[in-house]
């Protein structure tokens, strides 16, 4: 049984994706013009029209769509989409809605013809991951509005495997299930994929004997970080793998099975992804840049060079046939996740790739930056819980961690250590960092 | 590898399908039957996402 959800797609030479590509992407201006005032405002303002956009130079001629405009776009009418909105209102079949973790929530119609481009992305990743139709997959989480688990529950249908739905359970309550069930995937965020494991310790069950073979991650960056994803590995004995999205971008990388390096593939029949340096111009292939997304097939609730504010650095396909290019390490951090500390810019996926490489310590840590209350500096702290299992010291945590980080983010950090299972295990998006410096406060 | 002339049945079987869906939907609004009508929306969802997967570039030269 072939790997790709569609080798036809995944296969086809980069000519004719890019060929492919461009067509797409002019057919979804043209749509978005037609259909949504929003759009349609934008074009105007730039002196943009769809039928000008015939190279990849002019899509950048396009302007770029941000968080905050579509924030703007949802306070006109009509409610409660505002004129984003690009279809008769009455072909919107699902309700959902962002985290609103960067600010106000934005809501997002999609329609049936939507609903089954999610499923069919992320049948795309899924399969690429290897579940298949003899898979029983649970989905340790109550779904809310929140489209990621959704769209991947049906996509599971799609592919034909058994979805068990794991929502209003306890942690041990999911554990029990799984295990009885002997369900042999889940999906979750890396944090939680950590905690299940602590739980079903602390049920008496050792998570590594449960059937569990494949894991997929969403929601953090965690499984594309080397220390996070060989934690997740060790503790359930089974094969994680990273997927990145968003509600407004949909499902647009995915880790592949038989692909030995870390990173994403990005699925470029169905999404448009460019990598910008701060001046909006393309940077060099494998230089960082900020991903702008254009999802190509989308059409009640759109999004035209949508700024999603991840960092990535892009590279031709690591094979051994897809042609889509690959973010390599996939997501790097994000442009307001970058903090600078005493003049060193500051990465949380390096401390957390730290912090979880650092065995005497458990999986959860925080991250607290302050102004210094006496001198002109700020000063960091990383609070994390020593593991009993391995019964180091304070002083070997302190100093052994004070080093690493030293070496990794050039900062000296302040450790606070403290017992196992003293910091909170959030079982969604996880936000380490606190950062209570004036006019940062996150 | 999936063949061309493999690609261009998928394409002529989509063709049909797409031809008999649309009459369907037409169908059940005129003889107001929302089975149908309903159904046949649903049809076209994902009739076009699987046109998607095997557009002109993959099976045009």
């Amino acid at each position: 049984m072939t790997d790709m959800w569609n080798p036809a797609l995944e296969t086809l030479p980069r000519e004719r994706l890019r060929a492919l590509q461009l067509r797409k992407f002019r057919e979804q201006c043209e749509h978005v013009y037609e259909h949504s005032g929003f759009y349609r405002r934008k074009f105007d303002d730039a002196g943009v029209h769809p039928t000008d956009i015939d190279s990849f130079e002019a899509v950048r001629d396009v302007p770029m769509t941000t968080k905050a405009d579509l924030r703007e776009a949802q306070g006109r009418d009509p409610f409660p989409y505002g004129d984003l909105l690009a279809d008769d209102p009455v072909t919107v079949t699902e309700y959902h809605q962002t985290s609103g973790t960067t600010g106000e929530a934005v809501r997002q119609a999609d329609s049936w013809a939507d609903w089954e481009w999610w499923g069919e992305t992320w049948a795309t990743v899924l399969w690429a991951q290897g579940i298949r139709p003899d898979d029983r997959v649970f989905f340790p989480f109550s779904y809310n509005v929140f489209v990621a688990f959704w769209a991947a529950h049906y996509a599971c249908e799609r592919i034909g495997a058994e979805v068990v739905p794991g929502g209003n359970l306890s942690s041990a309550q999911r554990i029990r299930t799984m295990d009885e069930l002997d369900v042999t995937a889940f999906m979750g965020t890396p944090t939680y994929a950590l905690r299940l494991a602590e739980v079903a310790r602390e049920e008496g069950v050792d998570p590594s004997s449960m059937a569990v073979d494949r894991i997929v991650c969403a929601g953090e960056p965690g499984a594309s970080i080397p220390a996070t994803k060989a934690r997740i590995e060790a503790e359930w004995g089974a094969t994680v793998f990273d997927h990145a999205g968003a509600t407004e971008a949909g499902a647009w990388g995915f880790a592949a099975e038989g692909v030995d390096e870390l990173g994403l593939f990005i699925n470029e029949a169905f999404f448009l992804a460019e990598v910008l340096g701060e001046d909006g111009e393309p940077v060099a292939g494998g230089e960082r840049g900020e991903l702008v997304i254009t999802p190509l097939d989308r059409r009640a609730q759109p999004y035209v060079r949508f700024r999603l504010r991840d960092l990535v650095e892009v590279v031709p396909s690591p094979g051994p046939e897809r042609t889509f290019r690959f973010a390599k390490g996939g997501i790097l951090g994000r442009t307001d996740d970058l903090t600078k500390v005493n003049g060193v810019l500051l990465s949380p996926t390096t401390i957390e790739d730290v912090v979880r490489a650092f065995e005497p310590v458990t999986d959860e840590y925080r991250v607290l930056i302050e102004e210094h209350p006496e001198k002109d500096i700020d000063s960091i702290t990383v609070v994390v819980e020593a593991d009993p299992r391995v019964g180091a010291g304070p002083d070997a945590i302190r100093d052994g961690l004070r080093q690493k980080l030293k070496h990794r983010i050039n900062l000296t950090a302040d450790i606070d250590i403290r017992d196992d299972q003293a910091l909170d295990r959030p079982e969604l998006k996880a936000d380490r960092v606190t950062d209570t410096r004036p006019d940062r406060r996150r | 590898m999936v063949s061309d002339e493999d690609l261009e049945a998928i394409a002529t079987e989509l063709e049909r399908i797409r031809e008999s869906t649309d009459r369907l939907r037409e169908l059940g609004a005129e003889t107001d039957l929302p089975t149908v009508e309903r159904n046949a929306v649903r049809l076209q969802g994902t009739l076009r996402m699987l046109e998607a997967q095997f557009p002109p570039e993959v099976h045009e030269e």
